[in-house]
């Protein structure tokens, strides 16, 4: 078990540098439209040669690739720096750090609600198979699996926020400048609930259908058939014997879905204008402010890993094989 | 649906399992009863367990028709059917003597018994023929800026002359939504395009070659996979600043990585088959060999997943449109279009926002479920012979 944590954790470190790398090396090939070079970002509009001149030193752009990618392997690794910000003239973790906790929320917020809807609801599809429940939630969900997010949220803004306004309600959060709290999710869960729903209900769509599948699979095992024969009672065999089997596959299809979730939650941020990681994306990359969208990159794809790293322990915990399978090899 | 960018991965991987397994036990049961009923026990199974064999090894090649002039499109046929027992013929003689019926014809039955999927096609065929055919008769204004403060028209609800309304800068919406789906159409097209020719070539050299080099490709796409896409793709657009031809590039390019590792893991299946040691043992080339055993073998996986990857991209585009980094004006796509339409909605200028979305969100289901047919199609066990 040690071991193979071990390796996951390697392979995760392996997969953080080659996106270090990768993303540093396109931001590096940023085309110079009408010189949107970084030093002219940011002494634009006042772009004269000796401002740009000193920009160029400043931030040591005149330095070979080899000598920058280092320095911000290092500054990243070392000091936890995860660049500066030319546009704004500041880091950009003082930027960002208000705005993690918040993007934090929506998504495990979305993530837990959906699992607590889509297992259930995938069980009973399955247990009780082509009846009304078992159609009607199909059609639901692949509805949901269809359309993007957005229009979701046009809908629920529409009918929520226009058409029944109940009182606070209709109060979207306000503009991204006016006080934004980390910890508003406590205070004010008001301005939660139309992004968290919209969130929820298209994680739930994809997940109910591979829980449904899943215990479907399940069913059909010899196990379950002799389970059946010994006399054991319907909810034994769907607690003890179908579930425990079923739940695995769920684990790890969680995890994968992580990078979709955070894709669902930079366009539903959008949608509500919810100020948080997606928002701060967009308005950065309007601004041409790559090294906060570089930034970005990186914090989401540490925040995937460490959810399939997650999502590995909890399907080790559930599934003895892959414990034994994994210190074997 | 969208692997990478909608709410939900779809993983077709795991999907295509589930989906198999839980067809296999279906027509499992449906098999059994078969052979219950019509007496046909024992024979039936060994039949069609040689058969499907057979039948593997030439899936696109030629096919053995016994009972190849009975065609019932109605009934579904299990594998068990074909074992004519009452018709007192030996089904050797069907084979020998009766033409059998063409391949792309089992595969039109299977496809058009999936009434939904034919539905589907119907209607991504009418929105197809409306958005590129339909200016030529329904003529508006889209690109000059000038002729519209000349007869000015601004968020005009549908009326006499514009069913669908204009829109904020005085364009028709409902040719709007024609000029905007033309662009939405061929970059999702294209750029599907791209990542299946990418992702079959990728998975190919990576499961065919195998090995060392096999590892390290496809550790390089689980590090691309764990990047939510749609990041990647601002960061992209803005480093690029891309006209449209670039926009499809960097949608193409970066939504491979799932297809390449779908057709890698067919490629290192059928390589290991009985057929491809054969024409390996026979003195086939690597060439030979995966351009007549493993490229034809996977096609069902490379056609289904290409058609998905055409919907993710139209989805990816449209996310782009949304967020403000779309086909740029006087052109449009319909995620620019729902954008700009969304700030109206408080204004309940409904024309705006909900007739595009709905052309949008049919296209999408179309697409899937069109995708969704076109898997079965290629499914052995559903064919009627």
């Amino acid at each position: 078990m040690g071991t193979y944590l071990l390796r996951r954790l390697g392979a995760g470190i392996f997969v953080v540098l080659f996106i270090i790398v990768l993303t540093f090396s396109l931001s590096y090939l940023q085309t110079p439209h009408g010189a949107a070079t970084p030093a002219w970002i940011a002494c634009n509009p006042r772009d004269t040669p000796v401002c740009i001149q000193h920009y160029t030193a400043l931030y040591g752009l005149n330095q070979s690739f080899i000598i920058r990618l280092y320095q911000y392997i290092q500054g990243l690794v070392v000091h936890f720096n995860l660049g500066y910000s030319y546009k704004q003239n500041q880091a950009v973790f003082t930027l960002l750090k208000i705005f993690i906790p918040r993007t934090l929320w929506l998504a495990v917020a979305s993530l837990v609600l959906a699992t607590l809807i889509a297992v259930p609801m995938g069980i009973y599809q399955a247990w009780r198979r082509n009846s009304i429940f078992d159609y009607a939630a199909t059609g639901i969900a692949f509805i949901l699996y269809s359309i993007p997010a957005f229009v979701l949220g046009f809908v629920l803004l529409d009918v929520f926020s226009f058409h029944i306004p109940f009182g606070t309600w209709a109060h979207l959060p306000s503009s991204p400048t006016a006080g934004i709290n980390a910890w508003a999710i406590f205070t004010d869960p008001i301005q939660f609930v139309l992004p968290v729903v919209t969130l929820t209900a298209l994680s739930v769509a994809g997940l109910s259908r591979f829980m449904r599948s899943s215990v479907l699979d399940v069913l059909v095992q010899d196990y379950i058939r002799t389970a059946r024969a010994k006399g054991c009672s319907s909810s034994r065999v769907l607690f003890k014997h179908t579930m425990r089997n079923a739940l695995g596959p769920i684990v790890t299809i969680i995890g994968l879905s992580i990078p979709a979730l955070l894709a669902g939650a930079l366009i539903v941020e959008n949608t509500f204008n919810y100020s948080g990681i997606g928002v701060e994306t967009v308005t950065a990359a309007l601004n041409d402010d790559v090294n906060i969208l570089l930034a970005i990159t990186i914090l989401v794809t540490i925040a995937t890993i460490i959810g399939n790293l997650m999502a590995d322990v909890g399907l080790a915990i559930i599934n003895p094989r892959v414990r034994i399978e994994g210190a074997a090899r | 649906m969208s692997p990478r960018f909608g709410p939900f991965g779809r993983t077709p991987v795991e999907q295509a399992g589930i989906d198999q397994a839980s067809k296999g036990f279906e027509a499992g049961l449906a098999n059994g009863a078969a052979n219950g009923i019509g007496a046909t026990s024992g024979a039936s199974d060994s039949h069609g367990s040689a058969i499907e064999v057979i039948e593997q090894e030439h899936p696109v090649g030629s096919q053995l028709h016994p009972s190849g002039t009975r065609f019932d499109p109605d009934a579904l046929a299990t594998v068990g059917d074909f074992v004519d027992v009452g018709s007192g013929e030996p089904p050797l003689e069907h084979f020998a003597t009766e033409k059998p019926i063409p391949l792309w014809r089992q595969m039109l039955t299977v496809f058009v018994q999936n009434r939904l999927a034919v539905i589907s096609t119907i209607v991504l065929v009418m929105i197809i023929v409306v958005c590129f055919a339909g200016p030529h008769f329904y003529h508006t204004n889209q690109t000059n800026f000038l002729q519209l403060l000349t007869n000015y028209c601004q968020n005009c609800a549908p009326g006499a002359g514009r069913p669908l309304g204009t829109d904020s800068n005085g364009f028709d919406v409902l040719g709007r939504i024609m000029y905007g789906g033309q662009s939405s159409l061929i970059v999702g097209a294209l750029a599907g395009v791209i990542t299946i020719f990418v992702g079959t070539g990728y998975g190919m050299v990576s499961g065919f070659i195998g090995g060392f080099l096999d590892n390290v490709l496809m550790r390089i796409i689980d590090a691309l996979l764990s990047i939510p896409l749609l990041y990647l793709l601002i960061t992209l657009v803005v480093i690029f600043h891309p006209s449209t031809t670039l926009i499809i590039l960097v949608i193409g390019f970066t939504g491979w990585f799932g297809n390449a590792r779908i057709i890698r893991g067919d490629a290192l299946v059928i390589r290991e088959l009985e057929y491809s040691q054969a024409a390996s043992s026979m003195g086939g080339s690597k060439l030979h060999i995966v351009r007549r055993h493993v490229f034809p073998n996977s096609i069902s996986n490379i056609v289904t997943v290409g058609t998905f990857s055409v919907a993710d991209a139209i989805l990816a585009l449209s996310f782009l449109g949304y967020l403000g980094f779309g086909v740029p004006l006087p052109g449009t796509d319909w995620g620019t279009m729902m954008a700009n339409g969304q700030g109206f909605l408080i204004n309940g200028w409904w024309w705006e926002i909900f007739p595009v979305a709905a052309v949008f969100v049919a296209v999408i289901v179309c697409i899937n479920y069109i995708g969704d047919a076109l898997r079965d199609i290629f499914e052995v066990r559903l064919r009627q012979r």
